[in-house]
């Protein structure tokens, strides 16, 4: 299986962390005694600015879940289209030629579900075989091209495309005052991004996926995750998540030495930027060269943390801009609720 | 205000906020005793500065690892000349 390309799609309604900041004092205003607690938790996450969904005058008109899952699914089908409509034309597939579709998120609901949707926009064949996948959250890039090259080792002639749309704006909650949710809005932005795989038997030219692992941590559900209720995702976000992801480093050393490989051995890093806290604890673990998660870090701070879409966005800025040499091994890796990691090794 | 209602109220939040209903006295640790990580312990900071209607900005090098901590905290910028935040 390989990564035959990457696509990307933004929102136009781009606003830096000043301006975003400036909306939320308004609506919050008069409900701290010590306002700088919202720009301090602002300036924490490093996050120069987001794209969103909407223009930002109109978040207020959302006044019901259901007015925000209407406004989720008009913005996921326009910005999956694109993104998907983008990695086929890098990759120079036809969208006759898609056989697997699958569409993780944990931002909206929607029966029939956004692949189905796409299907139809697309012109996608109507043999295609649909995988809708909601709740892996943050990991669910990183599972969704595990799980979609586990497809693929059955099939390998054929071409998957995996879809990733997160428009975590959508999901805030205005009238949450929570320390989660003020680091939630904070933190996330919207985006989508499209990966199209290849079976082994097929031509395209691509990192290939050498192995994959999953790994879940017993007894740490209220690590990170949704509350849901009638105003819809509430954000369950704990203080531990550092502590866990420092753990890594020993999934990491296994998944690598069942390869016959040390971390000494992988030359590229493909990293959720959840927060800088994770990724602060990812290079003390991984005990990671200066430099090896700049595009992580670059992606954090131009867009934010789009939740499953964003290590895809990494792994595309990986193909264009680092170009590693044939033989290069790469580590993809993302963290998400459950708790849990997904792991995939790629070589150039 | 007494250190003794501050730290009432300390244990009213503790209680109605972070779901902790252990026993709290002065010494008591934040992280070891009552389990408070980061995102707890600034909850509990921001719902003192709305209680108290106070700015709590520990000076560099002031501890902040017991309760009593806490209480000396609350105690000194609530005795400051107040600003408006």
């Amino acid at each position: 299986m390989r990564i035959a390309a990457v696509g990307r799609a933004l929102p136009k309604h781009y606003y830096d962390q000043d301006a975003l900041l400036a909306a939320l004092r308004r609506e919050w205003e008069g409900r701290f005694f010590n306002p700088a607690r919202l720009e301090q938790l602002h300036r924490n996450v490093l996050v120069g600015g987001r794209h969103l969904a909407l223009p930002i005058e109109r978040y207020p008109e959302l006044r019901s879940f259901g007015e925000a899952n209407d406004a989720w699914i008009e913005c996921a089908l326009e910005l999956g289209e694109r993104a998907v409509r983008d990695a086929l034309g890098r990759a120079g597939v036809a969208p006759g030629d898609v056989r697997h579709l699958t569409f993780v998120t944990v931002t909206g609901l929607a029966t029939p579900s956004i692949d189905a949707r796409l299907v139809n926009r697309l012109g996608l064949r109507s043999d295609v075989k649909r995988t809708p996948i909601f709740g892996l959250g943050c990991v669910a890039g990183a599972a969704g091209i595990a799980r979609v090259s586990d497809a693929l080792r059955g099939f390998p002639d054929e071409v998957a495309v995996l879809l990733s749309v997160e428009l975590c704006s959508l999901t805030l909650q205005r009238g949450d005052l929570s320390i989660p949710n003020l680091i939630a809005s904070g933190l996330f932005g919207d985006g989508a991004a499209a990966v199209v795989l290849t079976g082994a038997a097929r031509s395209e030219p691509g990192p290939r996926v050498v192995a994959t692992r999953s790994v879940f941590y017993p007894g740490t559900e209220h690590v990170m995750g949704w509350e849901i209720g009638s105003d819809g995702f509430r954000v369950v976000l704990s203080g531990e998540v550092p502590n866990v992801a420092r753990g890594i480093r020993k999934d990491v050393d296994e998944f690598l030495a069942a390869e016959g490989l040390t971390l000494a051995d992988v030359g590229v890093y493909v990293c959720h930027p959840g927060g800088p806290k994770v990724l602060e604890a990812f290079e003390e673990c991984l005990e990671l060269p200066a430099g090896a998660l700049d595009l992580t870090w670059k992606s954090l701070r131009e867009v934010g943390n789009l939740s499953s879409a964003s290590v895809l966005l990494v792994l595309g800025d990986t193909l264009e801009q680092c170009r590693p040499a044939p033989g290069t091994y790469g580590l993809l890796l993302a963290m998400g609720p459950g708790f849990c990691s997904e792991l995939v090794l790629l070589r150039w | 205000m007494t250190a003794e209602e501050i730290l009432a109220t300390i244990r009213e939040l503790l209680r109605e906020q972070l779901g902790y209903a252990g026993p709290v006295a002065p010494e008591s640790e934040l992280a070891a005793d009552l389990g408070l990580d980061s995102v707890k312990l600034l909850t509990l900071v921001v719902e003192l500065e709305n209680a108290f209607r106070v700015a709590l900005e520990p000076e560099d090098g002031e501890p902040l690892a017991t309760v009593g901590q806490v209480v000396a905290l609350v105690e000194r910028c609530l005795s400051r000349p107040q600003a408006s935040a």
